[in-house]
């Protein structure tokens, strides 16, 4: 692990945690069956900026930065070869990255949306790039996320709200028509992420809290605030629920009860999840909480790069 | 209305609030919310620091730009922002001048990661705020 850098994103596939730097480095960390078995892979990849998004498909890893969107074959990452892929030169920077079924969306202020089509992720090529029309309003736009599900692009935007964006397909099944089709007005959205099951759309505000909306018709069904009036800043959808970092902490939204509760009463830098773990940074460490019915496990990744138990947390949900 | 110079005796570096990015231009610049949020912003920029210290190095990133904040980082642009952007002068002895910006929102508000770690150092930041301040939280 980089010891010199900040830890600024998180991702997992296929047991692989990704890692990614201020510096431009990425760290890949080989997850264990157990806890006491971890790897740790040197350096593969390195950005002249940042990546601050990372989305994987069959074997192959995309990832975003100020510079460009590119992309790596993962096929042979146990054997330390991560093959970069050439995508096109017109898929410009980009600070957000989300697919569907058949598309990575992109979003960056100077060409707004990009589409590539990932129907063959190896084979992946641009589509194009759509300008959303508020960005002749707004300007640059600060697009705090992106979210796509079934034909919609939702954009959470700084001080505006979430925009939402339609997509259909011509008769080369490329993607063709985006067409803006309303606006959810928020005060100042941090984050949104769809339920991947229920048509449901969550947003996080910094004056409204959490809210959680219809992503069919449009209408805001509850808002709540978070405990103690904590500063939203990010979501992830997680065994159905939600999971939500404050500036001061990370919170379990359970969706049945409708009820927020604390999970790390700790400040949390960046997070992830993957099957029941949950991946989270704090004062530089990565540190895992292990979902289960009795008890939360917890490990600590110490700086001499080897990972020691370190505490057995009883954090139920 | 005209720019408004700010006349900072003893500074070597003077400024000038433009006045496309006044609260009350008609026009899609970014803009600060009052002027003095404008001049505050760069004095706290020029001078590296909160407490007007005159023995700071100016908050200062790799290509020479200024980057400034209040305390509490406070609001400082119309639109939410939290940080003052001071592009670096063509000529040394040039007015500089400011607006409000997202950081990282492109390659060109990107702020070096030396300048990030001293305010780290100087505890204005600490490290579990990068994350959201590189994807464009509030922090």
């Amino acid at each position: 692990m980089n010891e010199d850098s900040i830890i600024v994103f998180l991702y997992v596939y296929k047991f692989h945690l990704f890692v990614s730097y201020l510096n431009g480095e990425i760290s890949i960390i080989q997850l264990p069956y157990s806890p006491d078995k971890i790897s740790i892979f040197p350096s593969l990849i390195r950005t002249s900026n940042v990546a601050t998004e990372f989305q994987a498909r069959s074997d192959v890893l995309f990832a975003c930065s100020s510079e460009r969107i590119f992309s790596h074959d993962l096929t042979n990452i146990n054997q330390l070869i991560i093959e970069d892929f050439h995508l096109s030169n017109e898929v410009p920077e980009c600070s957000q990255l989300v697919m569907d079924e058949k598309n990575l969306f992109g979003f960056s202020s100077k060409k707004g949306i990009s589409t590539i089509n990932i129907n063959n992720p190896r084979n992946s090529y641009f589509v194009k790039n759509y300008i959303p029309k508020i960005a002749e309003r707004l300007g640059d736009l600060p697009v705090s996320n992106l979210d796509a599900k079934k034909g919609d692009v939702f954009m959470s935007i700084r001080n505006f709200g979430i925009t939402k964006i339609k997509y259909k397909y011509n008769h080369f099944n490329d993607l063709e028509v985006l067409n803006e089709i309303s606006n959810i007005r928020l005060e100042d959205p941090q984050d949104i992420k769809s339920h991947p099951k229920k048509d449901l759309l969550f947003a996080l505000d910094s004056e409204e809290g959490f809210a959680i909306i219809n992503s069919v018709s449009d209408k805001i069904l509850s808002k709540l605030k978070l405990p103690e009036n904590d500063l939203g800043q990010e979501l992830r959808v997680f065994r159905g629920d939600i999971l939500i970092k404050g500036k001061f902490g990370l919170y379990h939204f359970n969706l049945i009860n409708q009820t927020i509760y604390p999970l790390v009463k700790k400040k949390v830098g960046t997070f992830t999840t993957y099957l029941d773990l949950i991946f989270y940074t704090n004062e530089g460490k990565i540190n895992i909480l292990k979902y289960g019915s009795v008890a939360h496990t917890e490990i600590s990744y110490y700086e001499n790069n080897l990972p020691k138990f370190n505490s057995i947390a009883s954090l139920n949900f | 209305m005209p720019d408004i110079p700010y006349n900072r005796p003893g500074r070597r570096r003077q400024y000038l609030s433009i006045t496309k990015h006044f609260f009350n231009a008609v026009n899609s610049y970014s803009k600060w919310v009052n002027v003095n949020i404008d001049r505050n912003t760069f004095d706290y920029a020029d001078y590296g620091g909160h407490t007007l210290s005159p023995h700071a190095v100016a908050w200062i990133d790799d290509a020479g730009n200024l980057w400034g904040f209040m305390p509490n980082f406070t609001v400082v642009g119309t639109q939410k922002e939290q940080f003052g952007f001071f592009p670096k002068t063509i000529n040394e002895t040039d007015e500089w001048h400011g607006y409000p910006v997202f950081p990282f929102i492109t390659k060109r508000y990107n702020i070096s990661e030396s300048l990030i770690k001293r305010w780290i150092s100087e505890r204005y930041l600490d490290v579990d705020d990068i994350p959201s301040l590189v994807n464009k939280k509030k922090i």
